[in-house]
């Protein structure tokens, strides 16, 4: 199971930042909280909304819309350049699954129309 | 910033939860945007675009009109989840600049908002790489450490750098690296920033040359690291969240700068306060925030930002949505010439009978200066020169203003095309594709509407 396997290593990181925290003055910027129904509703959309935002919010995935083949790209860089959990196999192909229907690659971008009928 | 949801996460999982406490806050991503009509003639065009396209006969056939270019493609789905875009709130700042993402913290100035000379902290774009660290209680006792190929280390507090060094100021465009990324086809990974990864602040500080001086560098120094206290967003302590560097030249240069007041104010804990580096002409990420840490290297700096496709670009120009050759790929120095229309806004909607428009804009070339800004309103086929303004210092961008006609009632748009002062002009398309999406400026191009 996605979740189950995936569960020990996020607790892992998870753990790593809470340490006495409770003293600290309150912080600069609270983000507010992201739900997965805030996202498209694909197949495995909460194990792979729970999984990436271990580190940050899920809105940096969704600006991005991307081949399978380039969403694959992500998973290593996430991996090899920010120590993500490597994942692999079944659970990879489930969030792949995931990432490129939620965000195919889209063709024009960066422009919107302040004209378009509403 | 990132303990409720790693707590909230940790009990989910602890207790296999089904899901998260589904409290929903009304906020929805902006996941696609309206779709594209199919093969509209012009009129279908006209009426999509809102009012009739006055310059139709010079308008090149395929052309997307500016006003419809978006997602040809999207998803049925994610139109359904898409909501009014995340608005954005920052005390000080202003609710208009446009939210890119919370944790980190992301937001870019839309292109009407960079209308003044000087941009004011309110309008200032935000960039973070890791966790926002918290401002500390004395910022004079804030300590920077200058080793490596050194004579003599250095550890100062902020307070002795004021003390020891003159203090000097800069007006200087600070650019993300990635600005522009949002053009390129197929997307490129990434913040999807428009043009507004970008503002020209009066920055004061001391001269970097003079402080790395103080240090006497060594003749095997040529290059430089930068460490600051913004922890990794995974929260990992041995984990870097980003160290870039120059080669020695561009450190000496004498606007680069530690700084620590942004437009005569104490520099703001979210743009690196209480000290920061800031190099202009360059990617913003070598502009390092929260700075407590220069060392002298003797060869090409490799801290996370230096390697594989990050802060590079082809040397040959690869196969947009290919596979990147990383032997292909060299490191982004100076940021390519980009123009901007500050005034009118995008979308302005001018009065019945309005026959001439004043504009006003900025350009800036990164190591360069610009040459020349012109406009055009029929798609391209014609342009007119703007009236150029000098720069304050070099870095400083240089802002323009135009006289347009609108010859009648109608749709038009209004295209900029900056040339830097090495003849090179902005482009049509975001040029040379990158899988992260560096270098991307092609023309700014706004719409408007008349009647
Ligand atoms: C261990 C921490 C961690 C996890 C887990 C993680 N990421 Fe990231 N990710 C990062 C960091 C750090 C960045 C860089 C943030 C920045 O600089 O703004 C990042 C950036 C990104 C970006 C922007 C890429 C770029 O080049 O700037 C994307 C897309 C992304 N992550 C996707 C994902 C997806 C999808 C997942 C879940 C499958 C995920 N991440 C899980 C740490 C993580």
């Amino acid at each position: 199971m996605l979740r189950k396997s995936l569960a020990a290593m996020l607790i892992g990181s998870a753990l790593a930042v809470s340490p006495a925290l409770s003293q600290q003055p309150p912080p600069a910027f609270e983000p507010r909280d992201e739900t997965p129904e805030m996202y498209p509703d694909h197949p495995n959309r909460e194990e792979t909304f729970y999984f990436c935002i271990a580190c940050h919010s899920f809105q940096i995935v969704a600006q991005q819309g991307l081949s399978r083949h380039r969403w694959d790209e992500v998973l290593t860089f996430m991996t090899e350049r920010h120590k993500m959990p490597d994942v692999q196999g079944d659970d990879r192909e489930k969030m792949l699954d995931y990432l490129s229907s939620a965000f195919p690659e889209r063709q024009q971008r960066g422009w919107k129309n302040p004209f378009a009928p509403q | 910033m990132a303990r409720r949801r790693e707590r909230s996460i940790e009990e989910m999982y602890a207790e296999d939860a089904e899901r998260a406490d589904a409290v929903a806050f009304g906020r929805r991503a902006d996941v696609s945007r309206r779709g594209f009509l199919n093969g509209a003639g012009l009129a279908a065009m006209s009426a999509a675009v809102g009012g009739t396209i006055v310059h139709s006969a010079t308008m090149p056939g395929g052309l997307i009109p500016a006003a419809l270019a978006q997602e040809a493609k999207k998803a049925p789905e994610a139109a359904a989840a898409a909501k009014a875009p995340q608005p954005f709130s920052f005390p000080g700042k202003d609710p208009g600049l446009t939210l890119l993402g919370e944790r980190p913290l992301v937001a870019e100035t839309p292109e009407h908002l960079l209308d003044d000379e000087t941009t004011p902290f309110s309008k200032f774009f935000i960039r973070n790489n890791g966790q926002l660290p918290d401002p500390p209680a004395q910022p004079d006792t804030w300590e920077l450490t200058i080793d490596g190929e050194v004579n003599s280390p250095l550890k100062l507090t902020l307070g002795e750098l004021k003390k020891r060094f003159a203090e000097k100021s800069v007006h200087a465009v600070l650019e993300c690296g990635g600005n522009g990324r949002s053009f390129y086809t197929p997307s490129a990974r990434g913040n999807q920033w428009t043009n507004g990864g970008a503002g020209c602040a009066k920055w004061t500080g001391a001269s970097l040359a003079e402080v790395l001086k103080a240090a006497g560098p060594k003749s095997s120094a040529v290059y430089t690291a930068h460490y600051g206290t913004d922890q990794h967003l995974s929260g990992d302590p041995k984990q870097l969240t980003l160290s870039r560097g120059m080669p020695i030249p561009k450190a000496m240069e004498a606007e680069a700068l530690i700084v620590w007041a942004m437009n005569d104010e104490a520099l703001p804990n979210i743009h690196g306060g209480p000290l920061r580096l800031m190099i202009p002409g360059w990617p913003g990420s070598l502009s390092h925030k929260w700075l407590n840490k220069i060392t002298l290297r003797d060869k090409e700096h490799d801290g996370p930002g230096m390697t594989g496709t990050s802060y590079r670009v082809p040397i040959q120009p690869m196969v947009p949505g290919g596979k990147p050759d990383s032997k292909n790929f060299k490191i982004l120095e100076s940021m390519p010439v980009r123009g901007i229309v500050t005034n009118p806004a995008n979308g302005a909607k001018l009065a019945a009978g309005t026959r001439e428009l004043a504009l006003r804009g900025a350009a800036w070339a990164g190591d360069n200066s610009v040459k020349a800004v012109h406009v055009s309103t029929d798609f391209g086929s014609t342009w007119q020169p703007t009236q150029l303004g000098a720069p304050r210092n070099r870095f400083d961008w240089q802002r323009w203003t135009a006289n347009i006609k609108l010859p009648s009632d109608g749709y038009y748009e209004i295209w900029v095309r900056a040339t830097d002062s090495q003849d090179r002009m902005q482009p049509h398309v975001a040029p040379n594709w990158n899988p992260q999406g560096y270098g991307g400026n092609p023309m700014h191009r706004i719409a408007v509407l008349v009647g």
